[in-house]
Formats: C-alpha cells, structure tokens, sequence
C-alpha cells in the first residue's frame, strides 16, 4: 500500500477534505482524534486506508469546531436512510391494515351471532 | 478490543484522560460499523450504527451506537471532552493572519502557466 498523508493548515480545508473522503467511501473510512494532555495538542485525522488528511491544533477554538464535528460524524453514522424510514411505514400501514380487517371480521361475527339469536 | 455498553465506555474514557494527563496520548476513533448480518433479516433495512474506540495505545475499549443512543451519547461525549481537553491555549489575531490554506501554493504555480499561454 502507498500512503500519502496530507497535513492540511486550516479546520475548514480538513472538513471538505473529510466529507470527501466518507462520500467516496463510509464504510472504510474513519475519523481519529489524539489528544495529548502533556503537550496540550490535539491531532484530528481521517483516512480511507489510502489517503490521511490530519490537523494539529493547540487552539481552544478549534477544540470548539471539534465538538461540532464529533456530533456531526456521530450523527452522520447513525442516520437511518429513507429506505428505512419508507419500509417501516409500509410495515405500520400493514399492520394497521390488518387490525382493521380483524376489527371488521370480529363485527360480522356479533352481528350473525345477533341474527342467529333472533 | 473490548466492547462494553455505553455509560461504561465513558467511564472508562475518562479514567483514560485523568491517566494519561502528565505523560502519554488518547486516541478516540469513531467510524460506521455495518451490523452483523442474519440470512432471515437481509431483506429489512440495516440500521446504522457507530462504533466508538477509545485508547491509550495498549489497552482499547469500544462501544457500538445507535440512532436511538445518540444523542444522549453526543451530549455525554462533547462534555467529557470538555473537561478534559482545557488546557490548550487562545491564540492571538496576529498568528491566526499567519495560517495560510495549504492549497494556495498549488494555485500560485499554476499562475505563469497561464500567463505564457496567453502570449502565445
């Protein structure tokens, strides 16, 4: 494998970097952060397995984006696709659908057993 | 690698950065974990889930989230980082305007290209 990392200088070009890298690929690649406390450095990263692009910062507003970007990557994975979303619906309606099949069946039934009476 | 549920994860993070706060690195990974496939289940939609490792380059643990945890999981998260991550500095204006965007070289190269085309 050939690695090629980039250390990119600025928050913004890391993000557009990043939102490349997982719409080319989501499921191989990953988001890193390095944190160390001694050094007061924080090293963001995200690779595909083929490129790296990383951040170092000492800066208290970039830890700030950060948060912004940890919820957003959060997010971002755990979204449930509109395919999803679209057969659970049709799986709700289906049930509905059939409980008031049987809701009907069970009136048809009370009104024979009425008529049967009389 | 150790996977635990999710308010152990965190408890375990955060020894990991009281550990490590005079000599040593946290590395926090988070990536999209495809869920274990049932031949019965191919057919419904995947839920998505993502897993979250955290490290101090011996020992892992990871924890497996999903859209219903999420946003208590992003909310315990961004304030555990906050509390340990309180030591970096503000930086003044005057090194900010020193920061360049690393594409910019790339640009200013292409420039006399252009330039002698044109002269042709």
């Amino acid at each position: 494998y050939f690695f090629s990392t980039m250390y990119v200088t600025t928050l913004d070009e890391f993000v557009v970097e990043a939102e490349r890298l997982f719409t080319a690929d989501p499921a191989n690649t990953r988001y890193s952060i390095k944190f160390r406390h001694c050094d007061a450095q924080v090293v963001l990263k995200v690779t595909d397995n083929r490129t790296v692009i990383s951040y170092k910062t000492k800066e208290l507003s970039d830890v700030k984006l950060m948060e912004k970007l940890n919820n957003a990557f959060l997010h971002h994975f755990t979204e449930i696709s509109p395919e999803a979303v679209a057969m659970e619906l049709d799986e709700r309606q289906k049930q509905q659908e059939k409980q008031q099949l049987a809701a009907q069946q069970k009136k048809q039934q009370q009104q024979q057993a009425q008529q049967q009476k009389k | 690698m150790v996977l635990v549920d999710e308010p152990t994860f965190l408890l375990e993070t955060a020894k990991l950065f009281t550990k490590t706060r005079q000599k040593g690195s946290v590395w926090i990974t988070i990536k999209k974990c495809p869920p274990p496939v049932k031949k019965a289940d191919k057919e419904k939609p995947q839920v998505a889930m993502a897993l979250v490792r955290c490290t101090d380059g011996k020992k892992t643990i990871g924890t497996l989230i999903n859209a219903s945890n999420v946003v208590r999981f992003q909310v315990q998260f961004a304030s555990l980082m906050k509390t340990n991550i309180d030591n970096l500095k503000k930086m003044d204006d005057k090194k900010k305007k020193d920061k360049k965007p690393s594409a910019k070289p790339a640009a200013q190269a292409q420039a006399p290209k252009k330039k002698g085309t044109h002269k042709e």
